[in-house]
């Protein structure tokens, strides 16, 4: 390799509060290389790539660029430099089109005139030389994930970046896109640019990584070349530091932000693909050629990534969990695809977790299902799209007692529609809904709640919280009129206060006072919060929307648990998650869909991923 | 920087921030007045003493701003209520200004009636037009995406030309003054104490029981709870089972109540009547009042004293001074805009303020 690092980062440090975010990172990237970036939620992976493209300032310690020590102000110095950062939530103009996105900022004309011919050139050179399929003309908000993220990168690449730095950018792509996405690293290699990438995909990481850095609690585990570390080490040295995560837990003394709501970004640990990506960006479902469906679902390995997969599961200490019935039993295993059994192998650690937690279930009540009650039933239903979702098209689904059902697919396909047609926030065009054999499809969220369904909504702050109120208020929240809060219509504010406290101690939710705003609470917190309002109570069927949103892997493993323990005792789940491996990891069986249509439904066992990536295309499996 | 001050009962820590954001804007207000002083070449103190003596300095001033305060709790917490269901009720003006001729216009036709039946009446009279007023806004909020405040403000020119309509002609008493009849002496309210020319109605008392009233409905009713929820995050407190549409639409209605009971109960115990351009501004001042005090129901009777002394003193300035009586608005206008601005300050500046 190049002895001379094109950046070399000397004990850098940042930190807030009684929070070391970085601590004493010293980390050198190679000319030409890519380079993974891995950790467990709120390892400090953000803070150092926004420290490395200048939106923040380390506390201390040295930068060096190209040989010489830089001071980047602002993400435009380090623009300027040569080192861009593609943001895990696309920073798009929805208004603007795909090309208007990528010059703005950086527009060529004089005197305010935009001399479009130039820029169209320009960037359709750019399309050219790295093969995407951009329509420069497209709006923008017309335009699915994947075409936004070649927006970001030839925005980067306009303005002539070498150094392109990629926060989790496959988390919102389909397995087949995912692949092209890799390829195109390698071939922004081959052009001599230098990627970091920060990613949950172990599997990605062997696919193209150089190197990888591993990240805990804001310390450098270390950097290895790739065909120096096998899956199973690289699990073992993400995982062996983990600690309880309430380390990570903003405390409730911690300073305010002073750049930017930079601590809050930090603290939003674990942000699940498509949360704040479907509330600002309509995605219509990926345009695709069928041709494009030849290509394998996951990265084809060199020989690096091969010959660990037996390691990985060794380390797993349920020898009888489902994963490892497929592996033994499951048709996927004779897929022409080869990546289809790394995908197990190099598990990504909350996919281990979750394995842990759930195969004591094991995968009997799948087989009981049969014989159980149908709890939830949709006939028909039709409703309206809106602008950010697909509408729901004749869809028929049945969950039964005790189920957990997964509902998968590509970000916009009709996945919050569905959410809010079974609470009742959105009355359906056609069809009906029965809850326990009572139709409910024209009824309002507070008799759907007494009938036992609730819902949990992805974004807590924006549908399930009351942001300027204290935490006690939002605890009791829809409780309102239960007998033991009130009495005659008068609050009952000794028997809240008693029962709200007993409940956030129960969800280990950190906070200083009842009467604090709950904004004051971290976003783990938060998330925890609303959980609780759901979970608490009878219910019968909860719906679950991305459930371990900005939870670290404690919290999971709890939220787990309780949703396990619940289910055992009979509570169906619906999830609704663009994460295949939570959902995969919770479902007795998973269905997906595109365009508002339930493409199939397959058990857990007999799932593969490159079933699942067909079905979010829209092909038929 | 962090010195941690003991904790007050949440209630009250949080009534008393919403003060927090009155004392410094007064501070402002006052500053203003010192300038003004000097640069009208009289003494630092002259503005705020004649203010003060204008407002309160005999018996006779003191009554006429006590009067003046009765509107302005009234509307005030018309506005600081709607605004609990986070919605903007400007239309204050219009539903007293129908609500005062309502009143009027059937004390003097129900005239017979022994005074325990009429003048309750005349004052629900005035309350059911004025929340009649209000519903269409909410409607047109809810069923076709109209902002209210588009559709009050809008209104409250519909209202005060209609009643200036009906006054000049099938309301009016004959005349062209533009005026009913005086209502009969049973639906008057005769002052409980001989202060000055007006003497002093129950009116300002019974106000301040509303306000107090709504105060403890707020905090400590389910009911006020749920219109908190929906004020705060609509669609959070819909999808937690809590009406909202109806929420909004009886909040907004009872807001327009209360206007329309400021303009009856300025009818009963202050003019006796209803004549032209029957209200100098009440209206909009309760908006004013309502946001000195972050729409707190139960801080109102001090912004709404505040304003009552400014506007009983807008004449005296103008004699011991010389100065316009506008010159009122401006320091109206500096209070309000000195509260605006606290609303943008930092988080951190204000947590410290709180706790």
């Amino acid at each position: 390799m190049d002895p001379e690092p094109l950046i070399a980062l000397r004990l850098i440090s940042k930190r807030y509060g009684p929070l070391w975010a970085n601590k004493g990172i010293s980390l050198d990237i190679h000319h030409g290389e890519i380079h993974g970036i891995v950790g467990e939620n709120g390892a400090g992976k953000s803070t150092l790539m926004k420290v490395l493209n200048g939106h923040l300032r380390a506390d201390s310690g040295e930068y060096m660029f190209d040989g010489r020590r830089v001071t980047f102000r602002h993400p435009k110095d380090a623009m300027l430099a040569g080192i861009g950062m593609a943001y895990q939530r696309f920073l798009i103009f929805p208004q603007l089109t795909a090309l208007e996105n990528v010059i703005v900022g950086c527009e060529p004309g004089a005197f305010g005139w935009i001399n479009r011919k130039q820029a169209r050139d320009e960037v359709l050179r750019l399309c050219e030389s790295i093969g995407f399929d951009l329509s420069l003309n497209a709006m923008a908000s017309e335009l699915s994930f994947a075409h936004r993220q070649q927006i970001e990168i030839l925005r980067l690449l306009y303005r002539k970046v070498r150094v392109l730095i990629l926060d989790e950018p496959t988390s919102l792509l389909s397995p087949p896109e995912t692949e092209r996405f890799l390829e195109l690293l390698r071939t922004l290699q081959c052009t001599g640019h230098t990627i970091l990438f920060v990613t949950h995909r172990l599997q990605e990481v062997f696919a193209i990584a150089d190197r990888v850095s591993v990240l805990s609690r804001g310390e450098l585990i270390g950097s290895f070349p790739l065909i120096e570390i096998t899956a199973e080490q690289l699990v073992q040295l993400i995982m062996s530091t983990e600690k309880p995560a309430l380390g990570f837990e903003k405390p409730p003394e911690a300073p305010q932000a002073d750049e930017g709501g930079t601590v809050d970004r930090f603290f939003e640990i674990g942000l699940e693909p498509g949360i704040g990506g479907q509330l600002h960006s309509p995605v219509p479902p990926p345009q695709i050629n069928v041709g494009e469906l030849e290509t394998p679902m996951l990265p084809s390995l060199d020989g690096r990534g091969r010959g660990k997969v037996e390691t990985g599961d060794v380390r797993h200490p349920h020898p009888t969990s489902p994963v490892k019935g497929e592996e033994a039993n499951s048709p996927a295993l004779t897929s022409p695809v080869e990546g289809e059994e790394f995908s197990s192998a190099a598990l990504t650690p909350r996919m281990r977790q979750t394995l842990i937690s759930s195969s004591h279930k094991g995968s009997k009540d799948v087989r009981d299902s049969e014989t159980r009650t149908v709890l939830l039933e949709l006939r028909n239903i039709t409703t309206q799209p809106d602008a950010h979702e697909a509408g729901l098209n004749r869809l028929s689904l049945t969950i039964q007692e005790g189920e957990v059902f997964g509902l998968g697919g590509v970000v916009g396909n009709g996945q919050r529609t569905m959410a809010h047609l079974l609470s009742g926030m959105l009355q359906a065009d056609r069809g009906a809904v029965f809850l326990a054999g009572k139709e409910i499809t024209r009824l309002p969220p507070a008799t759907r709640m007494e009938m036992g369904l609730f819902r949990l909504p992805a974004n807590p702050l924006e549908e399930a919280l009351l942001p300027p109120r204290s935490i006690m208020e939002n605890t009791l929240l829809g409780r309102q009129r239960h007998q033991s809060f009130q009495h005659y219509g008068w609050l009952s504010l000794e028997a809240i206060e008693d029962w709200a406290t007993e409940q956030l101690q129960q969800s280990e939710i950190v906070y200083s006072s009842l009467n604090d705003p709950v904004s004051s609470l971290s976003g783990g917190n938060l998330q925890k919060l609303a959980l609780t309002r759901v979970l608490v109570g009878s219910p019968r069927i909860v719906i679950l929307e991305q459930p371990g949103c900005g939870l670290d892997i404690r919290a999971q493993e709890k939220l787990r648990e309780r949703v396990h323990k619940l289910n055992a005792s009979g509570v169906a789940f619906l999830v609704i998650s663009y994460d295949l491996d939570e959902l995969l990891a919770l479902s007795h069986r998973v269905g997906v869909l595109y365009r508002g249509r339930l493409m199939g439904i397959v058990n857990r066992e007999e799932a593969s991923l490159e079933l699942i990536g067909r079905w979010m295309l829209g092909m038929e499996g | 920087m962090k010195r941690p001050l003991p904790r007050l009962p949440a209630p009250i820590e949080k009534s008393l921030l919403s003060l927090c954001l009155l004392l410094p804007a007064l501070a402002v207000g006052i500053l203003c007045c010192i300038l003004l002083s000097l640069l009208c070449g009289a003494q630092p103190f002259d503005v705020v003493v004649t203010i003060w003596n204008g407002a309160w300095g005999s018996k006779a001033s003191a009554a006429t701003s006590l009067a003046k305060v009765t509107p302005l709790l009234l509307t005030g917490l018309a506005v600081a209520l709607a605004y609990q269901g986070n919605l903007l009720n400007i239309g204050c003006e219009g539903q007293l200004t129908l609500g005062a001729l309502s009143a009027a216009s059937f004390a003097v036709m129900a005239a017979p009636l022994p005074w325990p039946v009429l003048m309750p009446l005349t004052l629900l009279i005035g309350a059911l037009i004025g929340g009649l007023w209000a519903l269409p806004p909410v409607l047109l909020r809810q069923r076709g995406g109209v902002h209210e405040v588009i559709s009050t403000l809008l209104l409250n020119y519909l209202a005060i030309y209609l009643a200036e309509y009906l006054v000049l002609g099938p309301l009016g008493d004959g005349t062209a003054m533009g005026r009913t009849p005086q209502i009969p002496p049973g639906a008057a309210l005769a002052p409980l104490l001989h202060f000055g020319v007006q003497g002093i109605t129950a009116a300002p008392f019974v106000a301040l029981f509303f306000c107090l009233s709504a105060q403890i409905w707020v905090s400590k009713t389910v009911w006020g709870y749920e219109v908190m929820a929906t004020g705060s995050n609509i669609i959070a407190a819909r999808s937690a089972g809590i009406g909202v549409e109806r929420w909004q639409r009886r909040i907004f209605v009872l807001s327009g109540a209360l206007a329309g009971l400021a303009g009856a109960l300025e009818v009963v115990a202050v003019h006796h009547r209803f004549y032209r351009a029957f209200s100098p501004g009440y209206g909009f001042d309760g908006i004013t009042a309502a946001f000195l005090v972050n729409g707190t129901p139960g801080w109102l009777w001090l912004s709404s004293l505040l304003l009552a002394s400014l506007r009983a003193a807008d004449k005296w300035l103008q004699l011991m001074i010389g100065i316009s009586p506008n010159a009122i608005l401006l320091i109206q206008a500096i209070l309000l805009l000195c509260v605006a601005c606290q609303w943008r300050l930092p988080a951190r500046w204000r947590k410290g303020v709180s706790s």
